[in-house]
């Protein structure tokens, strides 16, 4: 279970406070203030180049950021790296997984954070590694490289040394656009039922409008940098919103068993 | 693999220690292998010596710190080669990628020319040749990090290519233009391990013990940069800090090395790869074993060149390239399996 620092008031998994980001000269993000809270499921949606990946990044510190973010209550600039890697754990886009190395290796290298500069593994390192394998089912997989593995198993392999670094905050970046139908269902039942289980909180990036409504408890609908609208499934996932902002046509079909879908809609 | 591991060294272990007795061996006068042995023995206890001084003097004044000398810099010049392999994800990385080999070159041109007369045999030409490197890395980085903090590694092999590309056109400049002196030069580019005594030992030793020891104790950060900058930064290692102290120690490494043996090529590249191909990518074991073989390597590489046209000597530089090249083309093809 990943150790939440007790503190007396509410606090969030995180808080975004008026944050932008410049990139190459262009603002990627402008004013950005948003909180997700501990537990939650909440999905960053948005046009192409709308800024999602960008404020993924800026919570794992890879870009630079003016405004202010918090981590658990804590200014993240002022948290050591390391703390902030057990604080949150990012799942690239496209995860770079070297081929030769084994998933028991792979996963272990989710524990990079509790490790000293020169220091190795330690007892409870491995035992989390294996535990986060066992979760994912990785048993029989362990000592296999990870280029014999297939897409599924990758992913799963991926999840693992995310909950391996636990971390209560799990941020996905698109963790479902190259994935099939199936594939994309299995890796977000993972993450919901890792999220009651292990009492994680997630933020994610997505594309596809219906999952992220079918998964998220909040959507953040972000275009051209700025957040445009915020709330559940049914307040942004609106026939208007996404017309405004996506510039597509669609319909918003609401289901009993599978909740909101938004349907493109051909224009003739 | 875990278990494997012992095994690995064993062996690596014992093939350093059969190429420094080999190395002992050959030479024209014949020492026998019981010689070598006992005299080494005797020399460093004290007891009792079975070898007349003549070849005393020839296992511990001529042969001994040869390939002692080998050893050690085939050591330096391989694990440099997977340091720098490790730092920046790239196959074909070796010492030399950040301009060191360049600067050395240079160094040592300026040296030979612009230094006093039969200033080959001093000690200018070594330390030319440790600012040169040195300077050049350091040029090669300043270059790489005006491309902006975000450019990261391949901004840095760039760089290291245009310095290397500079220096290279200037040192040649300079041999044009004072050709009675580049034959001199020119052997020591295409390196030697030639020895006076221990001399040369002592004056690399310090240098390549301190690589050794920091880029080994890097060898699990180096496991981690596998999976690229930005999830090795989000896994909290401070990237360009492990990139720069591991290059640092590296280039100390390859520029000594390159200060008393000249530019012995391949090295770096040949020893880290063969080792990934039988005993796997992993630094935590790679960067040990390269220690080890590329000793051993170096040695039997040296014991070639003076022996294949005896008594004349083969630059070493010429042997490792021999294997080298077509190394290369090995590397390449099971690079495209997907490295």
């Amino acid at each position: 279970m990943p150790a939440l620092p007790a503190l007396e008031r509410e606090m969030s998994a995180v808080a975004f406070d008026r944050l932008s980001v410049s990139l190459g000269g262009t603002e990627v993000l402008h004013g950005v203030t948003a909180a997700v809270e501990t537990g939650e499921w909440v999905a960053v949606i948005g046009p192409n180049g709308a800024g999602k990946t960008t404020l993924l990044r800026t919570i794992a510190s890879l870009v630079p950021f003016a405004g202010s973010i918090e981590l658990l209550g804590d200014d993240l600039l002022s948290l050591p790296h390391r703390e902030r890697a057990r604080r949150v754990a990012l799942v690239a886009q496209i995860p770079t997984m070297p081929a030769e190395m084994t998933v028991r290796e792979y996963v272990l290298l989710g524990r990079t954070p509790y490790i000293g500069y020169l220091a190795t593994e330690r007892r409870s390192d491995h035992d989390a590694a294996e535990a986060a394998i066992e979760r994912l089912e990785l048993g029989p997989f362990a000592r296999r490289r990870l280029s014999s593995l297939s897409g599924g198993e990758r992913q799963r392999a991926v999840l693992a040394r995310a909950l391996a670094q636990d971390a209560p905050l799990l941020v996905l970046d698109e963790p479902t656009s190259a994935l099939d139908v199936g594939r994309q269902q299995q890796a977000l039942e993972i993450v919901d039922e890792l999220r009651a289980t292990e009492g994680l909180t997630v933020l994610s990036a997505m594309h596809d409008l219906t999952l992220a409504g079918q998964y998220a408890e909040r959507l953040l609908l972000l275009d051209r940098g700025r957040l445009v609208a915020e709330g559940s499934a049914r307040e942004v996932l609106t026939r208007a919103l996404i017309s405004q902002h996506y510039r597509a046509e669609v319909r918003v079909v609401g289901d009993a068993e599978s909740g909101l879908v938004v349907v493109p809609v051909r224009r003739s | 693999m875990v278990i494997r591991a012992p095994l690995w060294l064993a062996g690596a272990a014992a093939f350093a220690a059969i190429a420094v007795l080999v190395g002992a061996l050959v030479g024209p006068v014949n020492l026998g292998v019981g010689g070598v042995l006992h005299g080494t023995f005797a020399h460093v206890l004290g007891l009792h010596n079975p070898l007349s001084p003549t070849n005393d003097a020839i296992l511990w004044q001529v042969r001994l710190p040869r390939v002692v000398l080998g050893g050690i810099v085939g050591a330096t010049l391989a694990l440099s080669g997977a340091a720098y392999q490790g730092v920046f994800r790239n196959p074909l990385a070796d010492p030399y990628l950040l301009g060191a080999a360049a600067g050395a070159g240079l160094g040592a041109t300026l040296a030979v020319v612009y230094g006093p007369s039969g200033g080959f045999s001093s000690d200018l030409v070594p330390i030319a040749a440790f600012v040169g490197a040195s300077l050049a890395v350091v040029a090669a980085y300043v270059l790489g990090r005006s491309a902006g903090a975000g450019a990261g590694a391949a901004a840095l092999v760039l760089a290291g290519v245009t310095v290397a590309a500079f220096l290279t056109a200037v040192q040649t400049f300079v041999q044009q233009q004072n050709v009675q002196t580049v034959q001199e030069v020119y052997s020591w580019l295409l390196g030697r391990l030639a020895t006076s005594g221990w001399h040369e030992v002592v004056i690399v030793l310090p240098y390549s013990v301190f690589s050794w020891t920091v880029i080994l104790l890097h060898r699990r950060l180096l496991d981690v940069l596998a999976v690229g900058d930005e999830e090795a930064a989000a896994l909290g290692v401070r990237v360009a800090r492990v990139r720069i102290v591991v290059v640092v120690a590296a280039t100390i490494g390859t520029a000594a090395a390159v200060a008393v043996s000249g530019l012995i090529g391949f090295v770096g590249i040949i020893v880290p790869h063969t080792i990934r191909l039988l005993a796997g990518g992993s630094y935590r074991l790679l960067l040990p074993l390269t220690i080890l073989i590329g000793a051993g390597f170096l040695v039997f590489t040296d014991v070639l060149a003076r022996t294949i046209i005896s008594p004349a000597e083969l630059p070493i530089g010429v042997v490792t390239a021999f294997f080298g090249a077509p190394f290369f083309a090995i590397v390449l093809r099971t690079s495209r399996r997907g490295l």
